[in-house]
This record gives C-alpha cells, structure tokens and sequence, in this order.
C-alpha cells in the first residue's frame, strides 16, 4: 500500500516510516505540512492509496487538510487515517465529519497501528469491488441489461457529512458508551423506493438518493452529523452529540430541502418520491445493543414509519 | 537459526537500532524545546494577553512531545507532557488567580527538570 503521512514533526515521521516498515509497508513517503501533502495528492494521481494525517498542525490543521484531500476527485474515497492526542475528542469528531476514515492516538501503538492500516486495506479492497462493479454495470446497461444490488449500500461521495458504512461503524465503535449515549441515529426511507429501482437505470437510481440524502444533510445541518446509504431505499444519519432532537423541525426542514428538488424531477415528468423519517433512537447504557446496531435500529424506524404513512410528500404542482 | 529466524532477528535489531538514533536524535533537540517552555514560562504571569500567548506555546509544546515521547518510549516524559497540556487546556481563559498560576509554573518545571534529564542521555 503507498502510503503518505503528514505531521509537523520530522521526529514522529521518521519513527512512522520505520514502524510501517517494520509492518511490511516500505512504499511509504512523509511530509511536514498540509500544503506539501496537497502538492503530493494532486500530483502524483492515484499513486497515494492512503493518507496518515496528524490533527494538530499549523499553518494548516489536519481537519482542513482532509477537506481539500476529499476535493480531489481521485482521493474522494482514499483511506484517510488521523493522528491524534487522547486529548483531541472533539476535533476526531470533525475529522470524521470532513471525511476521515479512522483514527490513530498517539503515543504510536504497533497492535493499533496495525489493526488500523488492516481496516485501511480493507476500505481500498471494497472501493475497488465497487469500481469494479459500477464498470460491470456500465457495460450491462450498454447492452441495455441493468441490474445491481437493491439492498446494497450506495456509496455517497459528493454528499456532505456522508461517509461508507464500514467508517461509520468504525466511528461508531470507538465511542464510549457514555458519549455514545449523547448521540442519536435518524432513519429516513424512500416510500417505493423498489419500484423506482426497477423503473431507473442504476446509476439515475443512485443519483436519485444521492440528492435525497443531500437534502437530509441540509435539513440536519443546524447538528454535526454523518451519514451512510446502506441500501433498500434507506438513508441513516448519525447526529453527533445530540440526543434531544426536534424531530418536528428536521421534518419541516427536509420538507423545505426537497421542494427545492422539484424542478429536476418535473423537467423529466417524474413522480416526486415520499419520504418517511423514524423516531430517533439511541444506544442504552447498560443495553445489550452494540454501538454498530444503532444504524440498524434507525433503518427500522424508518421503514416502520413508511408503513405507519407517516411520510413527507411533495405537494401537487398547482 | 534457520534463514528466516536470522533475518528476523537482523530486522528486528535494525529497527532497535534506528529507534535508538530517533531517540537520540529527540533528546538532541530538547534544548530547543526547554528554551521555547521557559520563554513562555516567564510570560506566564504578564497578563492576560501574555499569559493566553504563554498558555499556546506551553499546550502546543507538550502535545508535541507528549506524541513523539511516548511513541519513542520515553512514557514518563510522554505522560507528563500530556498531562501538562491537558492541565492548560483545561484553565479558564484569561488571566490566572496566583494560586494557579503558581501551581502551573511547578507543574512547567517539573517537566522542564524531566527533558534536562534526558538531555544528559544525549
């Protein structure tokens, strides 16, 4: 894997470069600074197949840094991996929310170093079987022959505060119970979204969510939030350090959000889909539901309020 | 030794080798370091601008080598770094009451008398 660390400290990237080398990984090159790292990122194409980014540097901090990596199309997917201080809780939150993928604390532990970079093969492996499977996809509808995956998750990459399942689950599990209980899980559901499925082609189906979820992102935008499209019509958010939500207010600014898709639908004489959001859920302290089950429960609430009606629908033109 | 347990043994002695040179390599720049905590040490009771600009470089300091100590190591100057920086972070803003500011400037050179320590391992 070629891997490209940044961090102010000549030091700690000399002691990164001889610790992943004693883990087999040799390609691996190091920076002082964001913008260097940016140079290297922009240049080298695809060459960078993941990046290892300190939180705290200056001029430019690793937050900002992952924002202007995610920029670049060809690093919109690249496994991003922050350094960080015990002390830096807050700015992990951030950095996931700018599109990193896990992290690593410092001081420089062998087992987590290696847990971490397993994690970050892991995201490369999945991304290429995806590619893999959209370029299968573009040759099946080339001979008009579209299939793909319903219930697979929909990888939302120009969407903001969306990230893949595995990155949320990650993120997930490394919270403590306790702030975990500070967060809640929203799930949103696409009424019908099967036969919109059948009737699209995959990638107008795709784009289809991909502006409904970035519709749900506007609405929750007031909250830190991530969010992941894990399939079958379902778009769940994450709301970070938010337990007490106005779910009122999300409803009524969704709304607002997709009447504001409604000339792109009309312009091609198409149904306006309904949309229902669940009752936020929560992990329990004590409970016997893992961090990773909230995804799951938020999906379920939203399926059931699709099937209580409780649905936002677009008005009728006039 | 078969071949590969040599050349395991050889590998893992390269890397206790350049781990060694990092180390010295850190302890080698900890004059800088101490200069730059004590500079700001001495800010610490100039008010409430001098001290915030104090509180900075001290924090970004030993979140510094709070990271590369302890990565190297060096736990107890690693956990001493950290604590300090979590110390500062956590202080109200502005200007510090005596007693705190007091108990910050021995808690700076404890760490201070900790780094000269290790730059005597040089």
């Amino acid at each position: 894997m070629r891997i490209l660390a940044v961090d102010d400290e000549q030091i700690f990237c000399d002691l990164l470069k001889t610790r992943l080398k004693q883990l087999g990984h040799t390609q691996v090159k190091t920076v002082l600074s964001g913008p260097e790292a940016l140079k290297i990122a922009a240049a080298e194409g695809n060459a960078v197949e993941c990046f290892i980014v300190d939180i705290q540097m200056k001029p430019m901090d690793g937050i900002e840094l992952v924002r202007h990596l995610r920029a670049i199309p060809h690093h919109q997917a690249t496994p991003i991996i922050m350094l960080s201080a015990l002390t830096d809780k807050s700015s992990i939150d951030s950095a996931f929310i700018s599109g990193a993928n896990d992290y690593i604390t410092k001081p420089l532990d062998m087992v987590e170093l290696k847990i971490r970079l397993e994690m970050a093969r892991k995201i490369l492996d999945e991304r290429a079987h995806a590619q893999l499977m959209h370029e299968h996809l573009l040759k099946q509808e080339a001979i008009l022959y579209p299939s793909a995956d319903f219930d697979g998750e929909i990888l939302l990459d120009e969407v903001d505060g969306a990230v893949s399942m595995l990155s949320m689950e990650n993120f997930l599990l490394k919270q403590g119970s306790i702030r975990l209980r500070q967060s809640s899980a929203i799930g949103f559901h696409m009424v019908g979204a099967e036969t919109y499925f059948e009737m699209l082609e995959p990638t107008y189906y795709a784009t289809l969510i991909g502006d409904i979820a970035q519709a749900v992102s506007q609405s929750l935008s007031a909250f830190p939030h991530m969010l992941v499209c894990p399939g079958s019509g379902d778009i769940v958010a994450l709301l970070i350090d938010e337990s007490n939500v106005d779910l009122q207010s999300i409803r009524s600014n969704l709304e607002h959000q997709l009447e504001t898709l409604r000339p792109r639908f009309t312009a091609v004489d198409m149904t306006l889909p309904e949309i229902s959001i669940g009752e936020p859920v929560r992990t329990g302290l004590f409970g016997k539901n893992g961090p990773t089950t909230l995804v799951s429960r938020a999906r379920r609430a939203g399926q059931a309020a699709s099937r209580a009606g409780n649905n936002i629908s677009f008005r009728a033109v006039a | 030794m078969s071949g590969a347990a040599a050349k395991t043994t050889a590998d893992q002695g390269a890397v206790e080798q350049a781990l060694a040179g990092l180390r010295r390599d850190f302890c080698r720049g900890l004059e800088e370091r101490i200069c730059r905590i004590e500079t700001a040490r001495v800010s610490l009771g100039t008010g409430a601008q001098g001290t915030a600009g104090a509180l900075n470089v001290i924090s970004a300091e030993a979140h510094r080598i709070s990271g590369v100590a302890g990565s190297l190591g060096l736990a107890s100057v690693g956990n001493m770094a950290r604590d300090l920086e979590t110390d500062v972070e956590g202080l109200p803003k502005g200007a510090l009451p005596v007693a705190r500011a007091a108990e910050l400037d021995k808690q700076v050179e404890r760490l201070l008398d900790l780094l000269e320590e290790h730059l005597e391992d040089d």
